[in-house]
């Protein structure tokens, strides 16, 4: 009976004390070789909290696997891959550590972030449950050899995007069909794809602006219309493709311009088959704009589940993961974009600029850079707005100012039945 | 000798696995199914009862009809194409034809193979610019076909790839059927002078009706469970024409995390497939068999 008693007692001491904290990070290689650096070195300077590295597992998007996990209670106690646009619904759920409630969380926060940009990432009851950590802003990367063998300049307003496209778009062979086109924005309806056109086109319409106000449709508007005409008649126009290819035609030199974040980069220099070079400026803008063309910037915060055993210790380890280190390491290893102040002008990270010029631009374009949207119904919102884009811009179905009202009144109807 | 007691026990432990498989993983789920079918929840925050509103929401749900539309359109294509060319190549495959084994092989192929796997493979050969199919289609002067990308053409794309990857399993049923007709009955149609035509018509045909019921259900049920192809391909696009109503389900379960409504859903699924076979089976299961 003793014995019994004593093996139940370690074995509580092991979980309660001795058990790894779990960490999930991202699945792209570079962004498991950082982590795994990273968690390495925590290790070897902390047995007593020990972390166990675990890639998100595999589906449809991280989203859905955590929501899961949460149900099934085999989430992680640390995440690094939280979409801020997301989180509302986990702190609904209070699945999420009040991370303001911790030690040194202001003057942590303050040093690396400030409160002008953190207040971007403020839950709905004014408490914070995320450490911003990267902010990829979404811009237009274009082929230089490409657009000077052409005689075309980088375009900056939609007027400028066309006559780029014009000459873009073409049939090289003389097989009497287009293969080589402007730009390949999706044609699916995956409501994540809408962050990589719609959004970063309308935030840089509207000098940032959301697509959501206190529960309403706040893109009801002529930007929202203009945008989605901009793809409407890129389409129409035939210079983006309606098909389904899947392979990388931006290095394949198959499209002129893509629109990407900084993680691209690297993938485009893996997956060109013939070198050439390329240039990032930001998204274009409607002609007559005024203002810098503001961007989506792809967030990804730091985040602690309530039900972790170590809450301080956790909480170490993210500080630990966004400290200036490591977010140099997130620099050079992934060329993703730390969300830290002062960053091109901080001498600590000259050097990593120096030899990666290619991440410069995005690193100029953050302070115009928003995180999108906090809601517990964005996925469903993004969903129906890929219906519309698709119906309008696509296939050109219908026009583009109803696409747009059709998307608002549906927001409403989201958030009345649901 | 055992007691009856210890024969009841013996009985007992032994169906005892499939009980319990029963009860955890269909009786428990279609419980809780129920009870989900009149409440909200988002998986993370605690259910809400709502009475039938989820029932009212699908009445009015036009994405739900239209995604119901598709089905069946899919179903409208699939079932008859399946059958067709399954019981045609079944009818090859009885003969004594060289290499008959490998052929018998190669169809069933298919059908061991992931069905990820062979949507994606198909996702490649349908591509508009750089597909395989349409590479050949130009070599006679056929123009590229939008094949994933015209909402005209998109189902019955998938419908032919879904009756590629299942036409082994219905050859094997077919093959089965064909080839347990009593030899004599041919060479006695054959002696009344019956062309091959008049053997398939007049023989052939009847006599596999119970095997046809089997096809024609076990496609039914197939094809209203389309899910892995419109998600791998298409994602329910173009413009809608490949939502099926398993993929609207998913959608509202696990991308909007309204799992009362997707409850609701999979009722109505339930009934409507209820309906469908049951129609199917008195028309095809009327007459008595040869």
């Amino acid at each position: 009976m003793r014995i019994i008693l004593l093996a139940i007692l370690l074995l509580y001491a092991e979980i309660s004390v001795g058990a790894p904290l779990i960490y999930w990070c991202a699945t792209n290689p570079e962004e498991i070789e950082l982590a795994k650096r990273l968690v390495k070195e925590w290790n070897h300077s902390h047995s007593d909290t020990t972390i166990k590295l675990q890639p998100v597992p595999a589906g449809a998007s991280s989203e859905e696997v955590l929501l899961a996990a949460i149900v099934a209670k085999t989430n992680p106690d640390i995440y690094s891959n939280m979409l801020p646009a997301m989180l509302n619904k986990f702190v609904k759920a209070d699945s999420l550590l009040r991370l303001d409630g911790l030690k040194n969380f202001a003057n942590e926060t303050e040093a690396r972030i400030g409160t002008t940009i953190l207040i971007d990432y403020r839950s709905p009851d004014g408490h914070y449950h995320q450490l911003p950590w990267k902010l990829n802003p979404v811009m237009l990367v274009y082929n230089i050899d490409l657009f000077q063998q052409l005689k075309i300049k980088p375009p900056r307003t939609y007027d400028e995007f066309w006559t780029a496209a014009k000459k873009l778009t073409a049939d090289t062979d003389g097989n009497g069909r287009i293969d080589r086109w402007a730009m390949s924005p999706s044609t699916t309806v995956l409501w994540w794809q809408r962050l990589y056109d719609f959004l970063p086109f309308y935030m840089a319409a509207t000098n940032g602006r959301s697509l959501l106000n206190q529960g309403q449709a706040a893109f009801n508007n002529v930007s929202a219309i203009a945008v989605m005409d901009f793809f409407q008649k890129g389409f129409a126009r035939g210079y983006f493709p309606k098909s389904g290819m899947v392979s990388n035609l931006f290095a394949q030199q198959k499209v002129g311009m893509t629109i990407v974040g900084p993680w691209a980069l690297k993938m485009f220099e893996r997956s060109m088959p013939k070198k050439f070079n390329f240039k990032t400026i930001p998204i274009p803008v409607p002609d007559g704009h005024t203002g810098p063309a503001y961007t989506y910037g792809d967030p990804k915060s730091f985040v602690v589940f309530k039900n972790t055993q170590h809450p301080e210790a956790a909480w170490e380890f993210v500080k630990f993961m966004t400290s200036k280190k490591a977010d140099k390491l997130l620099l050079d290893i992934t060329g993703q974009i730390p969300v830290r102040k002062g960053l091109l002008t901080d001498v600590y990270y000259k050097e990593v600029f120096v030899r990666r010029k290619d991440l410069v631009p995005f690193a100029s374009q953050v302070p115009f850079t928003k995180p999108g949207d906090n809601s517990e119904h964005i996925v469903e919102i993004l969903d129906f707005l890929g219906q519309q884009y698709e119906a309008a811009a696509v296939y050109g179905t219908i026009p583009a100012k109803k696409a747009i009202e059709n998307a608002a009144n549906h927001v409403e109807h989201i958030y009345r039945n649901w | 000798m055992q007691s009856e007691q210890s024969k009841s026990k013996t009985g007992i432990l032994f169906t005892s696995p499939y009980v319990i498989h029963l009860l955890v993983f269909f009786l428990y789920p279609v419980g809780f199914s129920l009870y989900l079918v009149v409440h909200r929840w988002d998986l993370i925050t605690d259910p809400k009862y709502v009475g039938l509103r989820n029932f009212k929401y699908l009445m009015s749900d036009h994405l739900f009809w239209q995604a119901l539309a598709n089905t069946l359109y899919f179903l409208a294509i699939h079932i008859p194409l399946q059958i067709i060319v399954a019981l045609a190549l079944a009818v090859a495959l009885a003969k004594p034809l060289k290499g008959r084994v490998f052929f018998r092989a190669t169809f069933f192929l298919p059908v061991v193979i992931s069905g990820a796997a062979v949507t994606i493979l198909w996702q490649r050969l349908y591509s508009t610019e750089d597909g395989l199919i349409n590479y050949v289609l130009s070599l006679v002067g056929i123009d590229a076909v939008p094949w994933l990308t015209d909402p005209g053409i998109a189902m019955p794309a998938i419908a032919i790839m879904a009756t590629w990857k299942n036409l082994g399993l219905y050859i094997v049923f077919f093959l089965a059927g064909i080839l347990a007709i009593p030899q004599p009955v041919y060479e006695a149609a054959k002696m009344e002078g019956a062309s091959s035509w008049d053997e398939f018509r007049y023989i052939t045909l009847p006599l596999l009706k119970p095997t046809m019921l089997l096809v024609v259900v076990m496609s039914t049920l197939g094809g209203f469970n389309l899910f892995i192809e419109p998600y791998v391909m298409t994602g329910g696009g173009p413009l809608g024409s490949t939502m099926s109503v398993v993929l609207y389900m998913y959608k509202q379960a696990f991308s909007f995390q309204h799992m009362g409504y997707a409850a609701t859903l999979g009722f109505a699924l339930a009934l409507i497939i209820m309906v469908c076979v049951f129609t199917q089976k008195k028309y095809l299961d009327s007459e008595r068999y040869y």
